[in-house]
C-alpha cells in the first residue's frame, strides 16, 4: 500500500515545553488512521505542523513519498491536505458558501464575485459528498454539527486527499457523531485518507484502521486496530491501567439543597417554549444526572439555574431560600459552582494566566481577599495545589491559559469550580475534551465532593457518563422532564428510548 | 426678528452647499478608516495623518506651485505614516489605541516643528494655489442642484463615488470578502492560505492614503492655507462616523454627511444669531457634543468586525 503522508523526526518546542519530540508517523493511503494521547501529548501540535500552521524545529515531511516543505497552509492545500480544527475556523457573519470558498472564490469578469457559482458549486459538492448544507444560510445560524460539515466541505472544495480531523466529535451529540462516521466512511470509500483525533476510545475502535499513540510529545506505538482494544490503548496512553468505573452508591443522602419548581421559559427569538414545568430536587450527597439529547433544554436549564435565563414561571431555591431572581454573582456567593458548557467563552479568560483563572469570580472571597486586597500568596498557593492535583500540564502558573492544550484548559475550570463550591456543583459536560485518565480523575473528584455532602447536578450528552456517576437520573425531552428514576432501576436502553421521546430518526447525512 | 424668518435664514441652500463642502474631508477620512477597521485594525491616528496631509499638501503646493503635486505628496506622506502605524500595530502588535494616539501626537509635533523651520512665522503657511472648482454649464439651469453641487472642489466627485466603489469592493469582489474575513476571524483566512497580515497592512495603507487626501483637501481646496489647528477634530469625528455608520459604506457616508451638516450649521448659527444673544462657543462645540451624545446612544448597538483591535499572532491558538 502507498504511503500518503510520512513525518520523520518532528521536534517542536514552545519555550520550555517540548510539544513534539522526534515524532515519526506513517499514514497509508485510503485508511482511517487515528491518533490518541493524553491532554497535552502534542497531537494538535503535530497536525498543525503538517498543515503549515506551525513550523517544526527539525524533521521532514513526505507526501506520496516525496519530501515537501510545508511552510504555510497554502503549501499544505497544494499538497492535498485539509484540516478540520479543534476550534472551528469559520466566519459566523458570512454564509456557508462564502466560508466554503473563502480565498478561492469563483469570479466573473476577473474582478467580481460570482455569487451564483459560489452558491451553485457549494450546493454541488455538498450533493456529491452527501453533506447536506444550505449554501446561503449564515454560519452563525447553523448548529455545531452542520458547521463541521462546512469545515469538511471547505477541505473537499480544495481537493484534499488527506483530511485531518482534530477532535471532531468533542462538540457533537452521539447522533451527530454517528452521522459524521458515516461521512468519514464514505470519504474513505472514495479513496480519501483520514487522520482522526479523539479521546473517545470507543469511537477510535469503531472507525480506525490503525492507531498511533502519543505520550509526552513522543510516539509510543502505532498499532493495527484488529490487534488492540480500548483497554490496551488506554494503557499505552497513560502507562497504567485506567478504566472508567461506576461510582459507588451514595453513602448518606441528606436534606434537599437545590430545588427547582415548575420552571418554564421561552426562547428570546421565537418565543418557543424551551422549558416546560421542570421540577426536581438535588439532595446533599447525591448526583442527579440530567440525560437528554442536545438541544432539549439543557442549556436553558443551566442558564436558568444560574440566573441568566428569564423564567416565565417557577421557583428555584437553595437550602429553602428563594434564589430565583438572584444575579449570577450572588448565586455563586450563595454557594453554587458552575462548570459551563462553552469553556472558551464562559469559563475562562484565555488571555489571563493559569493562577488568575484558578480563582476567577472568587476574587472577593476568602482566602483570596484580605482586607479588601488580593492576597497573591494565597492565589499562587491555591493555583500550585490545583495544578498539582489535577495534573494540569503547564510550564508554570503564570503561563497564559490560551497557550495550554484544549484538555488542560478544561481541567482549570473543573478544578476551580469543584473546589470552591460550598454547596452545589452544576457540572455541564465536565469531561468534554479530557483524556481518559483526566476523565477518570474528574469523575473521582465529583464523587468525593458528593460524599462530602455536596449536591451535584450533572448534565452530560454522554449517557455512559450519566450512568457511571448518577444516583438518580432525570430525562429531559423537549424542555420537559419526562421521568426521574433511580440509577439502579433503569438501563441504558430504557433511558435512550426516553431521551428520544420514544422515536428517533437519523438526520440524513 | 420673527421666528420663521430666523429659521428661513438658517436653512438655506448655502447651508446645503456648505454641508457638502465641509463633509468632503470627513468622507475621505471616514471611508479610509472604514477600510482599515473592516480588516480588524483600529487606527486612532487618522486625525494626525490628516494634519500631516494638510501640511504636506500646502508646503508642496507652495514650493512647486502645483496643488496637484501637493495632493499627490499628501497621499504619499499619508501612506508613509500609515506604514509606521501598521508596523507598530500589526507587526510589533502594540496596543492599537496607544499606537494610534502616538501617531497623532507625532504628527502634531512634526507638522508644528516643520512649519516653524520652513516659514518661521507662527501658525500658518503662506497662501497657496488651490485645486480647481468645477463649474458645469448645464447645471446652471437646474434649481437646487446648481446651488449645492456647482462650483464645488474637483475632489467632491471622488468623495461622492468612494462609498459606492467601496460598497462594490466590500460585497461584490473576492478582495472585499478577504478584507472582511481578516476583520472577523483572521485565522479562518490563514487556514485557507491567505495571509491576514498582508491584508491588514494593505487596509491600513489604503486608509491612510485617504486620510492624507482628506487632510490635503482642507489646505489646498476648502481653504488655501495651512494652519496648525485646521483639522480641528475632523479625524476623530471620522472615527465616530465609522462607528455610527456600523462600518458599512452607506451608513458611514450618511454619518459623515450628518457631521458635515452639523458643522455647517454651527457656522451659520454663528453668523445668523448675533453674539450678544448667545455665546458663539456653544455653537462651535455643537458638533462635538452631538458626536458624544450619539455615540453614547449608539455604540452599544453598533456591530463592527468581530476581531477589531486584536493583533494577529501566527503560531497562536
Ligand atoms: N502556540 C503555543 N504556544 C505555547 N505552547 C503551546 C502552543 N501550542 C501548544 N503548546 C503546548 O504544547 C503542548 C502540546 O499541546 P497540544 O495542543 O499539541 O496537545 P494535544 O495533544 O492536542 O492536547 P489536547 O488533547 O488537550 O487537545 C501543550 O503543553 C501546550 O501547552
Ligand atoms: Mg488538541
Amino acid at each position: 500500500m502507498a504511503t500518503i503522508l510520512e513525518m520523520r523526526g518532528i521536534t517542536k518546542r514552545f519555550g520550555d515545553v517540548l510539544a513534539n519530540d522526534r515524532v515519526n508517523i506513517k499514514v497509508e493511503k485510503g485508511t482511517i488512521h487515528s491518533i490518541v494521547g493524553e491532554n497535552g501529548a502534542g497531537k494538535t501540535t503535530l497536525m498543525n505542523i503538517c498543515y503549515g500552521l506551525y513550523h517544526a524545529d527539525s524533521g521532514e515531511i513526505f507526501i506520496n513519498e516525496e519530501e515537501v516543505e510545508i511552510k504555510d497552509p497554502s503549501a499544505a492545500i497544494k499538497n492535498g491536505i485539509g484540516m478540520i480544527h479543534q476550534h472551528f475556523k469559520l466566519i459566523p457573519a458570512m454564509t456557508v458558501a462564502e466560508n466554503v470558498m473563502l480565498g478561492n472564490e469563483p469570479r466573473k469578469n476577473r474582478f467580481f464575485l460570482d455569487i451564483d457559482e459560489l452558491n451553485g458549486q457549494t450546493h454541488q459538492i455538498s450533493e456529491q459528498y452527501r453533506l447536506a448544507v444550505d449554501p446561503e444560510s449564515l454560519v452563525e445560524d447553523i448548529s455545531v454539527g452542520i458547521r463541521q460539515r462546512v469545515e469538511i466541505l471547505k477541505a473537499l472544495y480544495r481537493k484534499a486527499n488527506l483530511l485531518i480531523l482534530d477532535e471532531p466529535t468533542a462538540l457533537l451529540t452521539p447522533q451527530e457523531s454517528e452521522d459524521l462516521f458515516r461521512i468519514i466512511n464514505r470519504l474513505k470509500a472514495d479513496g480519501k485518507t483520514i487522520l482522526f483525533i479523539s479521546h473517545k476510545l470507543k469511537e477510535i475502535m469503531q472507525i480506525s484502521d490503525r492507531v498511533t499513540v502519543m505520550r509526552d510529545g513522543k510516539v509510543v506505538d502505532t498499532v493495527e486496530k484488529k490487534d488492540t482494544s480500548e483497554v490496551k490503548l488506554a494503557r499505552l496512553m497513560v502507562g497504567r491501567d485506567v478504566l472508567l468505573k461506576t461510582a459507588p452508591p451514595s453513602k448518606k443522602i441528606g436534606e434537599v439543597i437545590l430545588k427547582a419548581e415548575n420552571l418554564s421559559a421561552e426562547s428570546e427569538l421565537h418565543h418557543r417554549q424551551v422549558l416546560n414545568n421542570v421540577s426536581f430536587e438535588v439532595r446533599s450527597g447525591e448526583v442527579l444526572g440530567i440525560a437528554g439529547i442536545d438541544g432539549n433544554g439543557q442549556t436553558e436549564l443551566v442558564r436558568a439555574l444560574i440566573g441568566l435565563q428569564k423564567l416565565t414561571k417557577g421557583k428555584i431555591s437553595l437550602r429553602g431560600k428563594d434564589i430565583t431572581h438572584l444575579h449570577v454573582k450572588e448565586m455563586r456567593d450563595a454557594g453554587i459552582g458552575v462548570i459551563p458548557e462553552d469553556r472558551l467563552v464562559e469559563g475562562l479568560v484565555v488571555n489571563f494566566d493559569v493562577q488568575e483563572n484558578t480563582f476567577l469570580g472568587l476574587q472577593r472571597n476568602k482566602p483570596f481577599s484580605k482586607n479588601g486586597l488580593l492576597d497573591w500568596k494565597a492565589v499562587a498557593s491555591n493555583a500550585e495545589q490545583l495544578v498539582e492535583k489535577f495534573d494540569i500540564r503547564t510550564p508554570n502558573i503564570t503561563h497564559p491559559v490560551r497557550l495550554l492544550s484544549g484538555g488542560n484548559q478544561q481541567k482549570i475550570i473543573v478544578a476551580r469550580e469543584i473546589f470552591h463550591a460550598p454547596d452545589t456543583i452544576i457540572a455541564t459536560q465536565p469531561t468534554r475534551g479530557l483524556d481518559i485518565a483526566a476523565t477518570d480523575f474528574v469523575h473521582d473528584e465529583l464523587i468525593k465532593q458528593r460524599d462530602l455532602g455536596k449536591a451535584v447536578l450533572l448534565l452530560s450528552l454522554s449517557l455512559e457518563e450519566i450512568m457511571l456517576l448518577s444516583t438518580r437520573i432525570a430525562v429531559i425531552y423537549k424542555g420537559e422532564i419526562v421521568s426521574i428514576v433511580n440509577k439502579d432501576e433503569t438501563t441504558a436502553e430504557d433511558l435512550g428510548l426516553m431521551m428520544l421521546g420514544g422515536t428517533y430518526e437519523h438526520i440524513p447525512a | 426678528m420673527d421666528f420663521l424668518e430666523v429659521i428661513k435664514s438658517i436653512f438655506t441652500l448655502s447651508l446645503a452647499y456648505a454641508t457638502v463642502r465641509i463633509c468632503i474631508s470627513i468622507v475621505f477620512a471616514g471611508m479610509g478608516e472604514m477600510i482599515t477597521e473592516r480588516s480588524g485594525v483600529f487606527n486612532m491616528g487618522v486625525e494626525g495623518i490628516m494634519l500631516m496631509g494638510a501640511f504636506t499638501a500646502a508646503v508642496v503646493a507652495h514650493f512647486t506651485g502645483s496643488p496637484w503635486i501637493g495632493l499627490l505628496a499628501a497621499a504619499v506622506v499619508g501612506v508613509l505614516i500609515g506604514l509606521i502605524f501598521a508596523f507598530v500595530a500589526i507587526t510589533v502588535k502594540a496596543n492599537q489605541a496607544i499606537a494610534g494616539l502616538a501617531i497623532y501626537l507625532l504628527c502634531v509635533g512634526l507638522s508644528g516643528y516643520l512649519l516653524q523651520v520652513l516659514f518661521a512665522h507662527g501658525g500658518n503657511s503662506p497662501k497657496v494655489e488651490t485645486l480647481p472648482k468645477i463649474h458645469f454649464g448645464f447645471m446652471e439651469h437646474i434649481p437646487v442642484i446648481k446651488d449645492v453641487f456647482n462650483d464645488q472642489s474637483v475632489l467632491m466627485f471622488p468623495a461622492l463615488l468612494l462609498p459606492i466603489i467601496l460598497y462594490i469592493v466590500f460585497y461584490k469582489t473576492p478582495w472585499g470578502t478577504w478584507l472582511r474575513a481578516a476583520g472577523e476571524n483572521p485565522k479562518a483566512l490563514a487556514v485557507v492560505g491567505k495571509n491576514p497580515i498582508t491584508i491588514r497592512y494593505i487596509a491600513v495603507l489604503a486608509g491612510s492614503f485617504f486620510a492624507g487626501i482628506g487632510g490635503a483637501y482642507l489646505s489646498i481646496s476648502q481653504t488655501s492655507i495651512f494652519s496648525e489647528k485646521m483639522v480641528n477634530g475632523r479625524g476623530f469625528i471620522a472615527l465616530a462616523a465609522v462607528i455610527f455608520g456600523n462600518v458599512k459604506p452607506a451608513g458611514v457616508f450618511a454619518a459623515c454627511m450628518f457631521f458635515g451638516f452639523m458643522d455647517a450649521l454651527q457656522f451659520t448659527l454663528q453668523t445668523v444669531i448675533p453674539d450678544q444673544y448667545f455665546p458663539r462657543e456653544v455653537f462651535m462645540a455643537l458638533p462635538y457634543i452631538l458626536t458624544l451624545l450619539i455615540l453614547g446612544g449608539f455604540i452599544k448597538r453598533s456591530s463592527g468586525p468581530a476581531d477589531i483591535s486584536n493583533p494577529y499572532e501566527k503560531e497562536s491558538r
